[in-house]
């Protein structure tokens, strides 16, 4: 994901209306407000935050169950009981995708997190104790960075074997480099800082140091990846899906609805259609979000 | 300069023996064997230890790697273990032209679609041109490839039948039929590039439009559409000819989406069918040379960089 | 020579009735089933002036290609290229009714006794290297074949061969150890791939590249096989077969297969009118094609069966109750619907219909086998050992193997049928590496399974449920069925051994080691501009008479 790390160093400058402002406030408030002040990462937290709701509610709010086959109802385009038509099983598509948002955000989340713990604590390591380890760490680092990201993910499941869980797994690992390099770089600018070099000599352990005095220090970029990366990883998983590596059927994942619905794309092209719409809504909510986040928290982002 | 490169080198063959050691054991690890596969619905037990003898698969792992690494550096990269070709074949001359051709006019795509709409957008900046432009930027920035290749073939290529839907003509046998046949595909991954260019062109732009130095020549009253071009596209070349390599590295790594969408036979189809086949020499070899290649690139990208900005020149 | 000589079976079994007596030589083109090769030379020549020669098809293959090597192959997506680039010893034909094995690379085929075959070959036979077909090519071919060194996947098949010799320079006599009914199939050269004659000399000068750089004696000489991409065949000015105009086959030119895996794209491509055939159309597709104006749909019913199958190794399924309330319970009805998009009929038995000799029409009405009836199966479930709630996993694969590449959507099917006795089914997908190792090393509680181009019982029925056999993956074991189905091998009354293998079959259903579910058709798609295609429901693409 080298193209995220790139844009993360270019970064978009806010409105440059807030520049006067910014003086008086605190970092944190300044980060709300820069956020709040870009209309497109608002609007992408509204997208994202309503599909994360209507998905955490859709044991409430859907229609029909999802794994519910109706023979008597499949191919049925959109109408009133079906609001996105009915697929081949005839179960309700607008429950399949609501579900399906579901397994999406379940898998992005709990991959990029994963990704992060264990990037970050590479990172820090690295960053920290240099030398041998920081050498070992960061050779293995690279060595993961430098496969084409799908094609390690389909490696791992390969091994791992197919299902939500190991798709997490393998997406974990596919993102954790990325992690590991940032949380490093910004290790090794703010190791030599005076409060650093203080905490060592009152004779703070290495961990103490790490956890209490640089990763909170180190914070925001990683949260930057972690916002970027979200979206890349529910492609991942679709595109994994698609292919029959991902969750396995009959689960409502949307790559896999895409794959199933691509067989009747002429006869009834919404069964692919809408979970492909609903896909590419996520994903440009995730990516606006994710770059407001960015311009938000990356001060240094004015400064290159 | 010299002895950044020499270092930069070291540091490459160390992270390639790595990724080496990974792809392998990455490989044995997963269930299953080439043999496996191979007998498909012929198996018995008697043939598959047969074969796996005869593959020299039943040797002690350690051994395997380093029979397979010391042929590999010589240059010998061994067979597929199903159909019998040599795996230096179906790299280099079967799969990675493809690749190159599809990375080509995907660059072409994303730049010719990307560097206008991105620095038109900064300098119409907050008016509908600039939501417009980023708006479809970031919409093509999320559309998964499988999907759009998806819609593409059966709007344009079945429906309307304006371009070819499937398959790979060489630019050398038939350069328009080449040129046809690419259309969809280099669109797909281009898009995907072009919503990301375009946003990078329009911020660095306009970062470089509040610079100081672009005031003063405002304010001296010097044309602003000279402004533009003398002054402030030569400053956004930087991150633009960095973000541009950068992705050439990544498309060079092999769209797999695409390349199964519209069936062609690149490198990224074939590491993943390899994968699946347990081909394991065919996928170690195929790892390497994405690797080797994505890393030269990043290096000649860095230097450039280096080259380009004097400030990172002294550091 | 109708009736009972029509196939090769049958005759092997009017044989040895016959007490070895009889001296009948069986020739080539004689009687009803040498149909395709007595129109050479002499077919109706008022068609001789439509046919158009020349020209080229570009068929999109979706079925995957392992190697050009038929002693090699285990895919059909293979074997249906071989078949244009060699000749077997024997070949399938088909009259519209009945599959039969006809003489391909010899003109005279004559057994004194049933276990000595004398092969009188084809004269001026060459491959498209000019290399000549000759009695000494056969032997070598075989001996490949059944050699210990070369490893050939298929040598069981030839695992009885005895001895080989060179009467002359066309002529040989291959002895046999004992009467071996499934000869006729292990000696064609499409499905059986033990009689499939590739050229010495390519073999030995490629080694192990042979099976990129085929070398065969077929219709079509190979090109290129560029991968992932496409193979290329073209003409072979020298092919021994002619066409309605007395001029050498085949018609076309060129044939490129591209080949692909993604089944909508080539839809696309064949409705867009870049592609002019499929080789394989997936079910769902079909309708969408049978409505397409430049698209004919060719298929029909092939030797093939399917089914779920039951682990009997292990709990849960080592209880035949739980197995039998499984078999009842599924209902066919909507697989065939919704899985096979109607392109399949109901199977309750491994015997399919191309089998003719051996299919019972009633198979499933007779309701003496396997049939749904979910009283009876909760019933069964009630004096199953297990009870309570039994959870169970069922592996599925994506790809186009197990049950012709519906498994996924018919375990999706299946799932809530069974969850109505208390058998809750997990669906587990593999990659296709993982999924045959658990398979072959028994390590799964339930799987779909189909197997397919088998054209005689022995074949569909041996290798799959004989205790120990390779295939015999659920660990299935009756000694009643082995003896049964053993004895059919070497029975030579056709009415007897239908009797054996109706006896056999019903054992099968009755102890549900599987739950038979379809015998599904083979779709292939073609454009319209194309004719003369020949069909053969054992999945074979023959393009040697294809005529634009």
């Amino acid at each position: 994901m080298t193209t995220l790390n790139v844009s993360a160093t270019l970064p978009e400058t806010p409105a440059d209306t807030q520049a006067t402002s910014e003086r008086r406030l605190s970092p944190s408030r300044l980060m709300v407000l820069r956020f709040c002040a870009n209309r497109g990462a608002v609007a992408g937290l509204i997208i994202v935050l309503l599909f994360i709701a209507v998905s955490l509610l859709a044991p409430v709010i859907a229609p029909y169950d999802p794994l519910k086959q109706d023979y008597m109802a499949a191919f049925q385009g959109p109408s009133w009981a079906h609001w996105l038509g009915t697929d081949s099983f005839g179960r309700d598509m607008l429950t399949r995708i609501l579900y399906g948002a579901r397994i999406s955000f379940v898998v992005g989340f709990a991959s990029v997190s994963i990704a992060m713990v264990i990037g970050v604590a590479i990172g820090l390591a690295a960053g920290y104790y240099g030398g041998l380890v920081e050498a070992v760490l960061m050779r293995i680092v690279d060595g993961l960075l430098s496969f084409t990201p799908l094609v390690l993910a389909i490696a791992l499941i390969a091994v791992l074997g197919l299902g939500l869980q190991n798709v997490i797994l393998a997406l974990a690992a596919t993102f954790a480099g990325m992690f590991a390099r940032v949380t490093r770089g910004d290790v090794l600018n703010i190791k030599g800082e005076p409060y650093v070099e203080a905490a060592q000599l009152l004779g703070v352990g290495g961990a103490g140091v790490m956890f209490r005095h640089l990763l909170p220090n180190v914070l925001s970029p990683i949260i930057v990846q972690f916002g970027l990366n979200l979206a890349v990883a529910i492609l991942l998983e679709s595109g994994l899906s698609f292919l029959g590596l991902g969750v396995p059927p009959p689960e409502p994942d949307l790559g896999l609805m895409i794959a199933e619905g691509r067989g009747f794309i002429v006869m009834a092209p919404w069964i692919s259609g809408f979970p492909g719409l609903a896909l590419v809504i996520i994903i440009v909510g995730l990516n606006l979000f994710g770059d407001g986040l960015r311009d938000a928290l990356d001060p240094k982002a004015q400064i290159s | 300069m010299l002895q950044f490169a020499f270092k930069r080198l070291q540091h490459t063959l160390i992270l390639l023996f790595i990724i080496s050691v990974f792809v392998f054991f990455i490989m044995k690890l997963a269930p299953g064997d080439p043999v496996t596969v191979m007998l498909g619905s012929d198996y018995n037990p008697e043939s598959y230890a047969r074969l796996r003898t005869e593959l020299g698969l039943d040797r002690s792992i350690f051994i395997q790697y380093g029979i397979w690494i010391s042929r590999f550096v010589t240059g010998d990269w061994g067979y597929s273990y199903i159909s019998g070709a040599k795996v230096s074949k179906l790299i280099l001359q079967d799969a990675l032209p493809v690749t190159l051709f599809l990375s080509l006019w995907s660059l072409v795509f994303a730049l010719v679609l990307a560097l206008p709409s991105g620095i038109l957008a900064a300098l119409k900046r907050n008016t509908w041109v600039d939501y417009t432009g980023m708006g479809l930027a970031i919409f093509f920035n999320s559309f998964p490839s499988f999907y759009l290749g998806i819609v593409l073939i059966w709007i344009f290529g079945v429906s309307l039948g304006w371009f070819p839907t499937m398959g790979y003509v060489s630019p050398w046998s038939d350069p328009v039929g080449s040129i046809t046949h690419m259309m969809l595909p280099a669109f797909t991954l281009g898009a995907w590039y072009a919503g990301l260019i375009a946003r990078i062109t329009r911020s660095s732009l306009v970062d470089v439009l509040n610079q100081p130095f672009i005031k003063v020549a405002k304010a001296k009253g010097v044309d602003s559409r000279a402004v533009v071009y003398k002054h402030a596209l030569r400053n956004v070349l930087i991150p633009v000819v960095t973000i541009v390599g950068l992705q050439l590295g990544g498309m060079l790594r092999g769209a797999v989406m695409t390349e199964t969408v519209f069936a062609l036979p690149g490198i990224g189809r074939l590491v993943t069918i390899a994968v699946l086949n347990r081909e394991y020499q065919l996928v170690q070899a195929s790892v390497m040379v994405i690797a080797i290649m994505f890393i030269f690139i990043n290096l000649g990208v860095d230097m450039l960089y280096r080259f380009l900005n004097p400030r990172m020149r002294a550091a | 020579m109708a009736g009972k000589g029509d196939d090769h079976i049958a005759m092997l079994a009017n044989k040895m009735a016959q007490e070895l007596v009889s001296r009948r030589s069986f020739v080539a083109g004689a009687g009803a089933m040498g149909a395709s090769v007595a129109t050479s030379g002499f077919g109706s020549r008022a068609f001789a002036q439509s046919i158009k020669r020349g020209g080229q098809v570009n068929i999109a293959w979706v079925d995957t290609v392992d190697t050009l090597d038929p002693h090699f192959t285990s895919s059909l997506g293979a074997i249906k290229i071989h078949d244009n680039i060699y000749n077997g010893i024997l070949k399938v034909a088909f009259d519209g009714k009945r599959v039969s094995f006809v003489p391909d690379l010899m003109e005279k085929w004559e057994m004194p006794t049933p276990t000595t075959h004398i092969l009188t070959l084809r004269q001026g036979v060459k491959f498209h290297n000019g290399d000549d077909c000759t009695a000494e090519t056969i032997k070598w071919n075989q001996e490949r074949v059944r050699d210990p060194n070369v490893k050939s996947p298929h040598a069981w098949k030839l695992a009885d061969l005895d001895k080989i010799e060179i009467l002359d320079s066309h002529k040989l006599k291959i002895t046999f150890k004992r009467p071996y009914q499934f000869l006729p199939v292990a000696w064609t050269g499409s499905t059986g791939r033990a009689g499939t004659i590739v050229n010495p000399k390519a073999v030995e000068k490629w080694g192990r590249q042979y099976g990129r750089n085929p070398v065969g004696t077929g219709p079509f000489r190979f090109v290129e096989w560029i991968e992932n991409d496409r193979i290329v065949l073209e003409k072979n000015p020298n092919y021994f077969e002619k066409g309605e105009d007395g001029k050498p086959l085949p018609y076309l030119d060129k044939v490129t297969m591209h080949l692909l895996r993604e089944s909508s794209t080539a839809v696309g491509a064949l409705m867009s009118g870049e592609m002019d055939g499929m080789d394989l159309v997936p079910f769902q597709f079909v309708p969408v094609l049978e409505k397409n104006p430049n698209v004919k749909i060719v298929g029909g019913v092939e030797g093939n069966y399917t089914y779920v199958g039951m682990n009997c190794r292990k709990p849960p399924f080592d209880d035949v109750a739980l197995r039998q309330a499984v078999s009842f319970a599924i209902d066919r009805t909507p697989i065939l619907q919704q899985a096979y998009f109607g392109g399949a009929i109901q199977s309750c038995s491994a015997v399919s219909p191309p089998m003719t000799n051996f299919y019972n029409e009633d198979q499933c009405t007779s309701k003496r086998a396997q049939y749904f009836d979910l009283e009876k199966a909760k019933a069964l479930r009630a004096k199953s050992k297990h009870q309570g709630e039994v959870e169970v996993e069922w592996m599925v694969v994506g790809q186009y193997t197990g049950s012709g590449g519906v498994g996924p959507r018919m375990a999706e099917l299946v799932q809530p049928m069974l969850a109505k006795i208390g058998v809750k089914v997990k669906i587990q997908l593999y990659e296709s590496a993982t999924w045959h190792k658990k398979r072959n090393t028994g390590d799964f509680s339930m799987y779909d399974e189909g197997w397919v181009a088998d054209l005689d019982p022995d074949e569909t029925i041996f290798p799959e449920w004989v205790t120990g056999k390779p295939w015999n993956f659920v660990g299935f074991s009756s000694k009643e069925f082995d003896q049964l189905v053993s004895d059919a091998q070497f029975e030579p009354d056709l009415a007897k051994r239908k009797a054996l293998y109706d006896k056999a079959d019903l054992i099968l259903a009755q102890e549900a080691p599987c739950a038979f579910i379809a015998h599904f058709k083979v779709f292939k798609a073609l454009s319209k501009k194309i004719n003369g295609f020949e069909y053969i429901p054992s999945d074979s693409m023959r393009f040697h008479k294809i005529h634009i």
